[in-house]
């Protein structure tokens, strides 16, 4: 029998319930003959060291945003492209295609690295200090982001600052005015009961945030062939049971959200338009930084195209 | 506060009381205090005009945290090293307050073997690593900076590490042979 | 297993392994022969430990301790306390007590304290009338409110480790960080009366006012590193950085009291001892990593959440294992590898963790004079020239009140709380 830990920066999540159902799911299938151990809240350290364990094959699986995978292989940025994916839906029929989920799981094997499990987790919101209803508002903003272009341009052409903060600093930093706000998936903000500190957040509705939990290849092939296939089997059928859950759940944490007193603005639409707008201009200068990106970016906003005509 | 870690009571200079730093090796390691020292100062200078930049000009310099940060890491190990050729780690050091002579000099040997093992241990394992994440070609998420090369320091400072525990275990065994003699 | 992980490393910390060595042995000897985990484990799991951004704050406040001490602004601040506490029976001892919260309010590393007014004061008091020991004693039991006052590496790594906002850490360690400078000096004017030993010198109002207008630029700093951090211009890490930046400007360019080699070389002392700091954070780290793998502290969670202990109980046991612990090992390390076992624990009992991280980091700053092994016993050793021994007997009488104001901290949460709560 061999253990099989599956590692996630978060916890009581949409991440989580998936590493749950998969390890039930493999069960089913396999008994005790692959021991899952779910290590949620970063208890195996920071997320770039769970991202080097799994390539290194020190931690077997890891769920985790595609942003957080995007400096081991850059065509993770494709998920986060601005304007991509506005809905859910757009999340479901693009990942869930039958031929593109092939096509993912597959496609970072030349990193060692294969993709088990692919779901949806939650939109991008901006959660701001001062309300911000108006693209007016967003000007000079200082807004803390991930250190991917992904963020930082987005919000750059927004006429905001995008400061790359330590994760650690970022509570002191919006408690001190040293921050005027960050971008952020939702349920981080109901988990870290950020309506304690203030209780704006702005749905600009220009990303959802994909997870994925990648496992170790050289680890996978070490296992038999019946366990392989189960973990395949599992992975899908985790996916597939928890999307509803990740839906309901994001709805539940604005909920949680406003019954804390929090409030949750929106643009104009004809605002909304105008950023839209801007932003598919950027999304193709961003792509095209990179061939590589751009094909993965242009098979999935096919996959969502389609999906709109219907 | 070093002043502490210089004093004999704690460690320093335990095997090495004969002299030995004076000369080369102490040369050498006054360079390497002079390269950290200014490394501190540069690591402080880029701190303030990364905070400063983020609070009059909402401007962040890029990749300023890891900079900070991987040379903090560098700095460690050129520290681990060089406090390893002086013997002046922090340690605990109860039972060598009493030992005196041969027994004090098993003691270190010890001590110098035990350092000596966990050297080579975590070179080997640095260098698995170092080897792999070359491969793999990780950058880092702000600078795109090689993950390589923050990585590289565990590998130089445990190779460091080993060489002077090497040393260290032989002068610690000529010593004995010697009878104790100091 | 548990022997490698428990009883290698303390025979090994007992023979005088360094600290890193001791614990990295526990994780080498798993990794060996316990745990099947490949060895790169160990490289991923150091690394781990030292790529944090807020580990910086070690650096930047040792530093900022040491251009202090070099450039004389500690000297001056001392100078300052005198005058103002001349008139008070005991003076020369409340002074060095004031001294070391004033130095606290700028410094978060109380070995950087104790060095500072161990060169000034400690012929002072010898001269007063205080016995050699009870001088040394108080010196380095003085260093302790150093990391109760904020700002404070304690609880920086505290906040790293446990996931608490170090803001507010800062805040809940003010009043207990005042409070043990007041009971330690009712116990220096105690003995002093008791001892009949003679006041310093009467009320000068010239000689406080040359004092202040020579501590002008050293008061200034802690308005500016507190203040700064409070009005959003920097993050608590940050601030050790601007106190070290502060100190150059002051120390080269206004009392002109440090050359350029002087600084560099104080960079260096800095560094050298926050490498060897460091190394032991990343040692427990790997340790932490380890044990987490393998599930041990769920376990331990588990078992002690199974005693349905009560939060009174759960608090003294806290204490008095940190306490021994404090004893022997290098607190710095035990609060990194138990805060994160103890927060959930504290949790379920209903103790608040912010008040959980100013309990651990009052047991950090007495076990930072608790004999045999603290750094502050160590630093007072270099600075007095008193053998480890005489120091032993001279902290005891301080050991006693900072355990007191302990127990009162810690059965009065309102006192770390009022300040530090969530809003
Ligand atoms: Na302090
Ligand atoms: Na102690």
């Amino acid at each position: 029998a061999s253990t099989m830990k599956l590692a996630s920066a978060t916890i009581n999540d949409v991440q989580h319930e998936w590493q749950k159902v998969f390890a039930r799911e493999l069960a089913e299938r396999v008994g005790d003959e692959v021991k899952t151990e779910i290590y949620p809240a970063s208890q195996l350290g920071p997320i770039p060291r769970m991202a080097e364990g799994v390539l290194l094959g020190t931690i077997e699986a890891f769920t985790t945003p595609t942003s957080f995978m995007t400096n081991v292989d850059p065509r993770f940025q494709a998920f986060d492209v601005p304007g991509l994916f506005k809905t859910p839906e757009d999340v479901d029929r693009a990942i869930h295609d039958a031929d593109y989920r092939d096509h993912l799981e597959t496609m970072f094997l030349d990193k060692g690295l294969r993709v088990i499990g692919a779901i949806y987790n939650s939109p991008t919101v901006v959660f701001t200090m001062e309300p911000v209803t108006s693209l007016a508002d967003m000007q000079g903003l200082k807004i803390r982001t991930f250190a991917s272009p992904m963020q930082v341009k987005p919000m750059e052409q927004l006429g905001a600052s995008a400061l790359p903060l330590a994760l650690s600093e970022v509570v002191p930093q919006l408690e001190n005015g040293g921050l005027d706000g960050l971008l952020v998936g939702m349920p981080i903000l109901t988990a870290f009961k950020f309506y304690d500190i203030g209780k704006n957040i702005t749905d600009l509705r220009f990303a959802e945030i994909v997870s994925v939990t990648v496992v170790n290849e050289a680890w996978f092939q070490s296992q038999s062939d019946e366990v392989k296939t189960a973990i395949i089997e599992a992975g899908r059928a985790a996916e597939t049971e928890v999307f509803p859950w990740g839906v309901e759940n994001v709805e539940r944490t604005y909920k949680i959200w406003s019954d804390n007193g929090g409030t949750i603005n929106q643009l104009s639409d004809e605002e909304q338009a105008k950023m839209e707008e801007d932003f598919a201009a950027l999304a193709t200068s961003l792509v095209d930084a990179d061939p590589a990106v751009k094909a993965e970016y242009e098979k999935l906003k096919a996959l969502v195209d389609a999906g709109g005509k219907e | 506060m070093t002043d502490m870690a210089r004093d004999p009571e704690i460690g320093m200079d335990r095997a090495t009381g004969d002299g030995t730093r004076r000369g080369v090796s102490s040369g050498l390691s006054v360079a390497v205090e002079w390269v950290v020292g200014l490394a501190l100062i540069a690591i402080v200078l880029v701190n303030v005009a990364n905070a400063a930049g983020r609070y009059v000009f909402g401007r962040a310099i890029a990749g300023a945290d890891e900079l900070m940060v991987f040379a903090m890491v560098f700095i460690v190990m050129a520290g681990m090293v060089t406090a390893a050729w002086s013997a002046s780690h922090i340690a605990i050091n109860l039972l060598p307050s009493y030992a005196r002579g041969r027994t004090e000099q098993l003691l270190f040997l010890v001590q110098d073997l035990v350092a000596l093992c966990i050297a080579l241990f975590a070179t080997y394992a640095s260098l698995g690593y170092v080897t792999t994440i070359n491969r793999l070609a990780t950058k880092s998420m702000a600078l795109g900076l090689p993950m390589t090369i923050p990585h590289s320091a565990l590998l130089f400072g445990f190779a460091g590490l080993s060489l002077i525990a090497l040393i260290r275990v032989g002068r610690g065994i000529l010593r004995l042979i010697a009878g104790g003699a100091r | 297993m548990t022997a490698a992980l428990a009883l290698v490393p303390m025979a090994l910390l007992a023979i005088g392994t360094p600290v890193f060595l001791a614990l990295l042995a526990g994780v080498v000897l798993a990794l060996m022969f316990f745990v099947p985990m490949q060895p790169l484990v160990l490289h991923q799991t150091l690394f781990g430990g030292l790529d944090n951004y807020a580990l910086l704050a070690v650096p930047f406040f040792i530093f900022a301790g040491e251009l202090l001490s070099t450039s004389g602004i500690a000297a001056r601040l001392v100078r300052l306390v005198l005058a103002l506490t001349g008139r008070v029976p005991g003076s020369l001892g409340v002074a060095t007590v004031g001294a070391s919260a004033m130095m606290g309010a700028i410094s978060g590393s109380s070995a950087a304290a104790v060095a500072a007014l161990g060169k000034t004061l400690f012929p002072k008091l010898t001269a007063g009338g205080y016995g050699r020991e009870r001088a040394g004693g108080l010196i380095a039991a003085s260093g302790a409110i150093d990391i109760v006052i904020p700002p404070s590496i304690a609880m920086i790594l505290y906040g790293l480790a446990a996931e608490q906002s170090i803001s507010r850490l800062f805040l809940a360690g003010i009043l207990p960080g005042l409070l043990i400078a007041a009971l330690m000096s009712v116990l220096i004017v105690y003995i002093a009366v008791r001892q009949g030993i003679p006041r310093s010198g009467g009320f000068d109002f010239r000689e406080i006012r040359d004092a202040a207008l020579g501590a002008f630029w050293a008061l200034l700093m802690p308005v500016v590193v507190l203040g700064g951090i409070y009005q959003g211009w920097f993050s608590p890490t940050e601030a050790g950085g601007f106190a070290c930046f502060y100190a150059i400007i002051v120390a080269r360019f206004i009392y002109r009291s440090m050359s350029f080699a002087d600084i560099v070389r104080a960079g260096a002392n800095a560094a050298m001892l926050s490498a060897q700091i460091l190394i032991i954070v990343a040692a427990a780290g790997a340790l932490t990593w380890l044990l987490t793998a393998q599930g041990v502290p769920q376990a331990l969670v588990a078992w002690i959440q199974a005693l349905e202990m009560d939060q009174f109980t759960f608090l003294l046991c806290v204490n008095a294992v940190l306490l021994l612990i404090g004893c022997v090992l290098d607190p710095t390390s035990a609060i990194l590898v138990l805060a994160p076992l103890l927060v959930p624990i504290a949790v379920s009992v209903g103790v608040d963790p912010i008040h959980l991280g100013v309990i651990m980091t009052v047991n950090l700053a007495i076990g930072m004079f608790t004999p045999p092994f603290g750094l502050n016993i160590f630093v007072a050793q270099s600075v007095t020239g008193l053998s480890a021994h005489e120091l032993y007997r001279g902290v005891l009488p301080f050991v006693g009140v900072q355990i007191i104001a302990l127990l009162i901290i810690t059965y009065m949460p309102g006192l770390s709380l009022t300040l530090g709560a969530a809003n």
